[in-house]
């Protein structure tokens, strides 16, 4: 469905349990993972490092020990038991010779955090032991660029581990301060969001997993419902990373923003605005424009990515679809989102609440073109949830891929079986 | 398939507390049938007037701030979840909408169970938004999502930012007198008089000396028990009573309960009003 867009709780509680049921399977986030169409800017400059540690702890500390300071800790174990089949010769068969394979992956996902009068500072990570054809896979995604992801072991067994979010917050009353690794979370797109130009996004679960990003964040509010917020993601150098400012606020009762960016590593600057408003269904749209303004012919090598949407609900059923339109895609610069290099691509979901405490999901992705002319690449996902009791949920999924979305190729298919049992604490 | 299909007032006034700051009320503890208030339908003497009877319950209920911390637990088969919350809000002034303002109220709640930590509702009014922690991001409820159940329960948005004004909704009629628990009451006709109204008929039981419901009965147009409520805990908070724990149960489903509870109750006390801007929601 759509994710965190969606705001219905009640969908995020029973899907909870299918994000974790496919993603934590390999421990991959493998395949899935893909930027934003962007490469997404690390912190690797020691100094730069340092800086923002120190930062960190300065704040961190002054939590601590001011007054009224309250902190928290949790998280939640998964452990998850699944089964792998390809057809031989399919793209990303796993195994490669196709068959089926068997594994395991057991995630703590755990988060801290502290809280004083005008201070915040949070950690979270998730670390995982996988057997089987997890460690395989997550060493693959491991060497992706921007992966965040650790690993340690064989392709039999292996142990991986992401920081998820590292930073600490000031508020100053007139702005906040927020630096460190964190989510900066733009657009309204569920599965494809141009605007989000500093998350990348973990596609290997059941629904889009934003990934945080090492910047500096300062919040201006302009009022009750509106604000300017500026993102510096610097790079090991400062001239290649990225900046934007992002203008935020509802007019005439729509919930609207407007972005400038500058991507120093690629040279581009981009432009971005999107919308979200109801009638009846609630409709969202956003859009991106990226030019060259060094380029000879800036223009021509300019490209556009836009993403309409809409939700709605029927009595205990929860639809979603989602339209991406990739103008830098195919025949154009197939490098803009190398996740989805198509033109046009269709994101659409289903839930059923079943009962008090179960649901049935249904998600699936095509390549329109691709299914088209010559049947794929799609993804079809169908899971299962049922809170079985106070903070433990257990499920199950089928997780189908004909093809492979980033070659566009269209042979095979791959399934992933799997069942969880997730504790929250 | 929800926990209750049309939650009582009783149960939404209590999460409108949580988001608009509306008036608890009509709470109950006893075991008095609407059968059983009819028999006792002849009025006393003394009886005051409905208007009088409401008016007393707003003024014990009414407050311009409020924070606390509640717990909702909701049972269902004997399975029971439970949802912490700590919330602050602050009423809008009478008339702006409706008897508790509740078109200009303000309200701010976070969720602290572990199922749910971190997330956040912001009521500005007639608007809610929501925050997830783990993505860092901000979703405006509205459209057919206000129909959505809040947390889980079968509160649903759309209720949650529901005006109380039972005046503009609803006839009332005093019904005559009753004992709950040991205490007098008056018991409180209301009849819809507009299509929008929850239910067709309620029947309040109003402690006659602290002004507070004590039981709810909600029934259908067809004269069918839909809901019912009882008060169970009732504290004195400074120079007014309040209902701090409410029972509610579904008649059309069985072995359902939803129990809500209000702690470390403060009223009128003073509230930052950056607290109810969308910035604050990621703070």
């Amino acid at each position: 469905m759509t994710g965190r867009r969606d705001g219905a709780d009640k969908m995020t509680r029973r899907r909870d349990g299918a994000d974790q049921m496919t993603k934590r399977r390999d421990g991959r986030g493998g395949a899935g993972l893909r930027g934003p169409g962007l490469r997404r800017p690390c912190l690797r400059g020691p100094g730069l490092r340092a800086g923002m540690g120190v930062g960190l702890v300065f704040v961190l500390a002054a939590a601590a020990w001011g007054q009224d300071t309250s902190s928290w800790f949790g998280g939640s174990i998964t452990g998850q038991a699944y089964a792998l089949g390809a057809q031989p010769g399919g793209s990303g068969s796993l195994p490669p010779q196709g068959g089926w394979s068997w594994g395991s992956a057991t995630t703590m996902s755990a988060g801290l955090g502290v809280k004083g009068q005008r201070t915040r500072a949070e950690a979270s990570f998730d670390g995982a032991a996988l057997t089987g054809a997890g460690g395989a896979a997550a060493l693959a995604t491991a060497a992706m660029p921007g992966s965040g992801l650790l690993v340690a072991g064989t392709a039999e067994n292996a142990l991986s581990f992401r920081l998820r979010t590292l930073w600490a917050k000031l508020d100053l009353d007139w702005a906040t301060v927020q630096i460190g690794r964190q989510v900066v979370n733009y657009g309204r797109g569920a599965l494809w969001s141009p605007e989000d130009i500093f998350a990348s996004i973990d596609l290997s679960g059941a629904t889009p997993d934003r990934l945080g990003s090492d910047a500096i964040r300062v919040g201006l509010p302009l009022g009750v419902t509106s604000g300017l917020d500026i993102v510096a993601s610097p790079a090991t150098d400062p001239g290649k990373g990225r900046y934007a400012t992002r203008i935020s606020g509802q007019i005439a009762g729509v919930d609207s923003g407007a972005l400038g960016a500058w991507d120093g590593g690629a040279g581009r600057m981009y432009a971005a605005a999107d919308c979200k408003f109801d009638l009846g269904p609630s409709f969202y749209a956003e859009g991106l424009w990226s030019i060259d303004p060094a380029s000879a012919e800036a223009l021509a090598g300019s490209w556009a990515r836009m993403v309409g949407g809409l939700d709605w609900s029927v009595g205990d059923f929860i639809f979603a679809a989602e339209y991406y339109w990739n103008g830098g895609g195919a025949a154009a610069i197939t490098d803009v989102d190398p996740s989805f290099p198509a033109r046009q691509y269709l994101y659409a979901t289903a839930l059923w609440s079943f009962s008090d405490f179960g649901a049935l999901s249904l998600a699936a992705t095509g390549d329109l073109e691709g299914l088209g002319a010559s049947g794929g690449p799609l993804r079809i996902t169908v899971g299962a949830n049922l809170d079985a009791s106070q903070n433990a949920t257990i499920g199950t999924t089928a997780d189908l891929v004909h093809g492979n979305f980033a070659s566009r190729s269209s042979e095979g298919w791959t399934v992933n079986l799997g069942a969880f049992l997730k504790v929250k604490f | 398939m929800r926990f209750m299909k049309q939650p009582s007032r009783q149960i939404i006034a209590m999460i409108a507390a949580v988001l608009a700051t509306v008036a608890l009320a009509a709470q109950a503890a006893g075991g008095v049938t609407a059968q059983g208030a009819d028999a006792v339908a002849a009025r006393g003497a003394e009886a005051p007037s409905a208007e009088e009877l409401l008016a007393r319950l707003d003024a014990n209920e009414s407050f311009t701030s409020i924070r606390y911390t509640g717990r909702m637990e909701i049972t269902i088969g004997g399975e029971t979840r439970v949802k912490d919350m700590k919330a602050v809000a602050i009423a809008g002034p009478a008339g702006a909408g409706g008897s508790s303002g509740a078109a200009s109220d303000k309200a701010f709640i976070e969720f602290t169970n572990p199922e749910d930590r971190g997330i956040r509702y912001l009521k500005l009014g007639k608007d809610l938004w929501m925050y997830f922690p783990k993505e860092q991001g901000t979703v405006k409820i509205s459209g057919h999502l206000l129909k959505e159940g809040l947390m889980g329960s079968d509160v649903s948005y759309e209720d949650a930012l529901e005006s109380s004004d039972f005046k503009a909704k609803y006839n009332a009629s005093v019904r005559g007198s009753d004992t709950v628990d040991g205490r007098k009451t008056w018991i409180l006709e209301l009849k819809a008089k507009v299509p929008t109204a929850s239910y067709d008929r309620r029947l309040i039981w109003i402690d006659a000396e602290r002004y507070v419901g004590l039981k709810e009965e909600m029934y259908a147009k067809s004269g069918m028990l839909l809901k019912t409520s009882k008060t169970l805990t009732v504290q004195r908070i400074g120079d007014r009573w309040y209902g701090t724990s409410v029972e509610m149960e579904s008649k059309l489903r069985k072995d359902t309960k939803t129990t809500f509870t209000l702690q470390k109750i403060e009223l009128d006390v003073r509230v930052d009003p950056r607290q109810f801007t969308l910035a604050s929601l990621t703070k």
